[in-house]
């Protein structure tokens, strides 16, 4: 593993992005295409009484408009629980559900059509919290109730841990719907064929389970479905589900012909997917010298309308609801809520910034109510590798916990924070404060986590990479590229990458969890040894060199038992007629047995970050300035350290969004913040300064020991962020994201 | 896994997530004559519907479709394709 | 969904003046389109003709002459922020101009659009009030000029007729002894809506007394607001940088400002911040010619 040399080398896709000549697939055109439009509810919650068509249809240049009994096979689609129909027939949950579906020739004709569609509607009360939504006298968001999951993980005694403990933090907090804003919204072309299947372009993050959840919409056979979702303009969980996908496949059937939709920025905030809100009741008990004894949390996951995956969020959060910490005593537990406020669903992080969000604060206030340096309350309680998680599993594999809390205790911002802390101007204040996180990386247990490669020796001596995994902008084509390349020995130029559509490609499983590279790793080492074989199997059939006989990648080429080849001899000697290809297939290592009542849990494999925060606030406004962060990361081995440090820029961008900007507010179901004005993510005048320690504690379970990053560089952000608004100014935040607002009404309790 | 002489085979077979509702274990072992293919699996089992519209079959990591003749010591795996964390 | 609109691009005032007397309350101006656009876009726009003022090449200039500073209606954010004009003799233009949105919206948007859009939240029109700037508007029949603190009638309104355009600002040039500024509340460093805004001018006496102020605040009430009791506590200042004390002045705008509960913040918080933020941008600028003691 050590001898494998990552060529540094600036990313494959930056030419065509940087120029503007990479088409995703919201840029497709095809020959007699149409346009579509959801016609979306006009009330978060009702009954659906009747729908009238005919206006519609009559206006000029409208080709169809669908209805729920147009839907060809089963209406509804949820990448656990596929309850969110296609189309609403008798019900609508939020203000993004689609009640008629509109083709027109043109955009414009479509959109009038769409306000031609008479629905009546008998209109239900809005259930928009969580909390009431529990209670048995609710409106029900779905006939079985408003609990989408309730999980219960406990683990020794709690109460008597809290009784034990000399302190005891008590807390709610509260946490922000972030919506991903991806630069390109849910999108795409639906093109039917001549033979009756169809091609579906649409940037996603998982084509190969697109093409199930459009089978079972349109009733067909999945391999009379092409689905293309490379490149992707922005995902970061986004578009792990379905969006606009069954919608314009309905249409594109019925009608014959392509059909194309892109979402304004102002529907993609009303009907898309967010992050989950999450209420998180915690009590922490701590012995006087820091040790954690019990943590007793209750998280409520308002799930909005639909399932989606709801479920494993609210039950990745509880695994790390106390973190890696070594606690005793545990009681986590949590519920996943229907309401009617929109829909939520995979985000970066998964659940893990809401509730280490309040164990990092419960951390930090115990440390200063015990006069405990915060490295060193966190250091008496990081697990190691061997020990037992608080959810009662036994960590088998690289635990870094400690390695990056090190880190970041070194860092120049953490060592020089009096310096730093420094202000001339009377009603500024400067605070420093770090936290650190794990991020359980790929499916968990009791779901097959699996991933496959191929690397054909084309005809030309060069290489295509063929797999799933897409790119949405993390850089991981590029690591694909080096990892491939410095299996082969030669320079990345000469591999290729096809990816993310089921033609052509291998399914590797989704583009989340932070499994890409992980995954990419062992699948393409695997595909890697598999061509050696090809080769040895190639030159046997020809020279009788043996079977068994071992080729190594070296210079360009081979060495083989008939001498040393350049990989542009064996093409033109065994890739001629069909590229000689190596096949690789690797399925993750997970626990031996589930935790019992939380599906998915434990984790194998986490990532580990740890950052430290400074923030500048302003007494008189409540305004706060994240000036700059360190970042701690154990890669296990950088591929690319641009696309590290690039991982880090975002992920920092992304977690300062959510502790200081960004919420979709929701009034009785209606979506307030509609558009990057009110609804506010970081400018790069916003963005901080960088320091960043990356460490490589390499990941034995990976060919190549790298790690997946992609999550876990946003969270402890977002903890130190609200930590250090209280180092600056002693008042602690409890609700993000801290507003001006909300920081000034901390900072002067009395104003009214 | 003890080989059969010539005509049977054995294939174990793993279900997950909601496939599990098929058979009384999720994991057991089956005697097959040598032939059968991944879609009579499937079609013993009963599954249809959506169900059957969102099945995958893995064979040590990799998709297999109906129409794949199991081999003697094969585990196939019956999932749903979900994402997660 | 944009409606189908007439659109007309002048060449030179003299069309645009025409084409409004000729379309009236049907026609809409644009100049750098940055808030015309997205009204359109939302629907909100009730005229059906537009006149496209962007080609008016006469209304775009920064110029001083004889002591009066002359900005013309089509000059951009983007100008007036570079400009070392307004930088020497009207800075609070120039700082809140460079405060308007992102790069973009300042190359595009123009200070004769902020004005006449009137909306109580536009980040030039305190720093207009503050440095006396006078309207100078034309239409078909000829100019007249109107004091800007008189031009506004509430929120999106103004004494702007339907045949009237506003054409240029013009101000008396600061010079020694006089110091303008200006302060912005939003919800991040660039791209927002201010919650709440301030620009100031003080004349600076012999004994470095402040002699004369003029303050006003944006986002706060439903026109842009001079707070003259304010100022009169800003004349009463001893000469000598104490944060106490410009503090305990500005803490009189609370009282003259009167704002409402939005999106972006409630009224009660935007009361208290407008006294932070004047008295910090008060203090930055008083810091260059006083002294602590």
């Amino acid at each position: 593993m050590d001898d494998i040399h990552f060529e540094q080398i600036a990313r494959v896709d930056a030419q065509g992005k940087a120029c503007g000549t990479t088409a995703y697939m919201s840029d497709l055109s095809f020959p007699g295409m149409l346009y579509a439009w959801f016609v979306r509810s006009k009330y978060p919650h009702a009954l659906v009484k009747s729908v009238d068509i005919s206006k519609a249809m009559a206006l000029d240049g409208v080709v169809t408009v669908l209805t729920a009994a147009d839907v060809t096979g089963f209406n509804g689609f949820g990448i656990v629980n596929p309850d969110m129909p296609v189309i609403c027939g008798d019900k609508v949950r939020y203000m993004g559900d689609t009640v008629a579906l509109v083709a027109a020739t043109t955009e414009r004709i479509a959109e009038q059509a769409a306000a031609l569609v008479e629905v009546e509607y008998e209109v239900l009360p809005v259930v928009d919290d969580p909390i009431e939504a529990l209670k048995p006298d609710a409106p029900k968001v779905h006939d079985k109730g408003n609990v989408c999951l309730h999980t219960l993980i406990t683990k020794g005694d709690v109460e008597q841990g809290l009784r034990e403990a000399d302190v005891v933090i008590e807390h709610e907090y509260r946490t922000p719907r972030q919506a991903h804003t991806a630069l390109e919204t849910e999108s795409g072309v639906a093109v039917p064929e001549a033979d009756g299947s169809l091609s579906m372009y649409a940037g996603s993050q998982y084509a190969f389970r697109d093409q199930l959840q459009l089978a079972r919409i349109l009733g067909i056979n999945p391999r009379m479905i092409r689905v293309y979702s490379n490149p992707v303009g922005g995902g970061f969980g986004g578009k792990d589900e379905l969006t606009i996908q069954g919608g314009i496949a309905l249409l594109a059937m019925k009608t014959g012909k392509p059909v194309k939709v892109v979402l304004s920025r102002e529907e993609s905030l009303v009907s898309g997917w967010k992050r989950h809100p999450f209420i998180v009741r915690t009590r922490t008990g701590f012995k006087s010298d820091g040790t954690m004894l019990a943590n007793d949390v209750t998280c409520y996951e308002d799930k909005g309308a639909y399932s989606s995956l709801g479920g494993p969020i609210l039950n990745l959060a509880l695994e790390h609801a106390s973190s890696l910490y070594r606690v005793p005593n545990t009681r986590h537990e949590g519920w996943a809520v229907f309401t009617n406020n929109g829909i939520c669903g995979a985000f970066r992080g998964f659940g893990v910034p809401q509730v280490l969000f309040a164990l990092e604060s419960n951390m930090d206030e115990a440390a200063e109510k015990l006069g405990l340096d915060p490295v060193t309350i966190r250091r008496k309680n990081v697990l190691y590798q061997g020990e037992v998680s608080p959810i009662g599993h036994t960590l088998r594999t690289g635990v870094s916990m400690d390695l990056v809390l090190d880190a970041v205790e070194k860092s120049d911002l953490w060592q020089h924070r009096e310096e730093y802390k420094k202000t001339d101007k009377p009603w500024l204040r400067r605070g420093v404060a770090l936290s650190l996180a794990p991020q359980g990386a790929g499916l968990g247990v009791g779901i097959p986590d699996y991933g496959g490669a191929y690397i054909d020796l084309d005809r030309d001596g060069n290489f295509t990479l063929r797999i799933g995994l897409v790119e949405y902008g993390q850089g991981t084509h590029t690591g694909f590229t080096q990892m491939a390349a410095g299996l082969l020995h030669v320079d990345p130029s000469r591999v290729r990458i096809v990816a993310g559509q089921t033609e052509g490609s291998v399914d590797a499983g989704p583009a989340t969890a932070s499994r890409s590279m992980y995954t990419a790793s062992n699948a393409i080492a695997a595909a890697f040894h598999d061509l050696g074989v090809k080769v040895a199997g190639a030159l046997d059939a020809k020279y009788h060199t043996g079977a068994d006989a071992v080729c190594e990648a070296k210079d360009g080429g081979m060495t083989t038992p008939a001498g040393f080849r350049t990989y542009e001899e064996l093409a033109q000697e065994f890739s001629q007629e069909s590229p000689l290809r190596g096949e690789g297939y690797f399925v993750w290592p997970t626990a031996d047995r589930e935790i019992p009542g939380a599906a998915g849990l434990p984790h194998w494999i986490y990532s580990f970050a740890a950052q430290a925060a400074l923030v500048e606030v302003n007494t008189l406004t409540g305004e706060t300035h994240l000036l700059k962060v360190a970042t701690a990361l154990d890669t296990g081995r950088t591929v690319n350290l641009q696309q590290v440090e690039g991982q880090i820029d975002g992920g920092v961008a992304q977690g300062e969004g959510f502790a200081l900007f960004e919420d979709t507010l929701i009034a009785k179901g209606q979506v307030r913040t509609k558009n990057l004005s009110t609804y506010i993510i970081p400018t790069v005048q916003d963005v901080p300064e960088h320091e960043y320690i990356i460490l490589e504690n390499p990941e034995g379970t990976s060919a190549l020991g790298v790690r997946g990053i992609g999550e876990v560089v946003m969270v402890p952000v977002i903890p130190a962020v609200a930590l250090a608004i209280h180092d600056a100014t002693g008042v602690w935040v409890r609700q993000l994201p801290a507003t001006p607002e909300r920081v000034y009404r901390l900072l002067h309790p009395d104003v009214q | 896994m003890k080989r059969l002489p010539l005509a049977g085979m054995n294939v174990k077979i793993k279900l997950f997530q909601d496939y599990k509702q098929y058979h009384d274990t999720p994991e057991y072992e089956l005697e097959l004559p040598a032939g059968t293919t991944a879609g009579e699996i499937v079609r013993q089992l009963g599954i249809k519907g959506p169900e059957l519209a969102y099945l995958i079959l893995i064979l040590k990591g990799k998709r297999v479709y109906e129409e794949y003749v199991l081999q003697d010591g094969d585990e196939l795996l019956f999932a749903a394709p979900i994402g997660g964390g | 969904m944009i409606k189908e609109l007439e659109y007309y691009a002048a060449r030179d005032l003299k069309e645009a003046l025409k084409l409004a007397e000729q379309y009236g309350s049907r026609k809409r101006f644009l100049s750098g389109g940055t808030d015309v656009t997205v009204r359109l876009k939302e629907g909100l726009v009730k005229e059906d003709v537009i006149v496209d003022l962007s080609h008016v090449a006469e209304l775009r200039f920064v110029r001083e002459e004889s002591g009066i500073v002359h900005v013309g209606a089509c000059a951009t954010h983007a100008d007036l922020s570079a400009s070392p004009i307004l930088q020497q003799h009207g800075c609070a233009l120039a700082l809140a101009a460079s405060r308007v949105g992102g790069p973009q919206i300042r190359n595009m948007g123009t200070v004769g659009g902020n004005v006449a859009n009137a909306s109580p939240a536009g980040d030039t029109i305190p720093a207009l009030i503050v440095l006396d700037a006078v309207v100078s508007i034309a239409s078909h029949k000829g100019i007249r000029e109107v004091p800007i603190i008189d031009f506004f009638t509430g929120p999106g309104r103004s004494v702007l007729a339907a045949e009237e355009l506003v054409t240029e600002l013009h101000f008396p040039a600061t010079g020694s002894g006089e110091l303008t500024g200006f302060g912005k509340l939003g919800a991040r460093q660039a791209m927002t809506i201010s919650t709440a805004n301030v620009a100031f001018y003080f004349r600076i006496g012999d004994n470095h007394r402040i002699v004369e102020a003029r303050i006003a605040f944006g986002s706060v009430a439903p026109t842009v607001v001079r707070a003259h009791k304010t100022e009169q506590m800003f004349c009463q200042l001893p000469p000598v940088l104490s944060w106490d004390a410009i503090r305990g002045a500005a803490q009189m705008a609370w009282k003259e400002v009167a704002p409402i509960d939005d999106l972006r913040a409630t009224a009660v918080y935007r009361k208290e911040a407008v006294v932070g933020l004047l008295a910090e941008a008060a203090y930055e600028a008083l810091a260059s010619c006083w002294h602590e003691r």
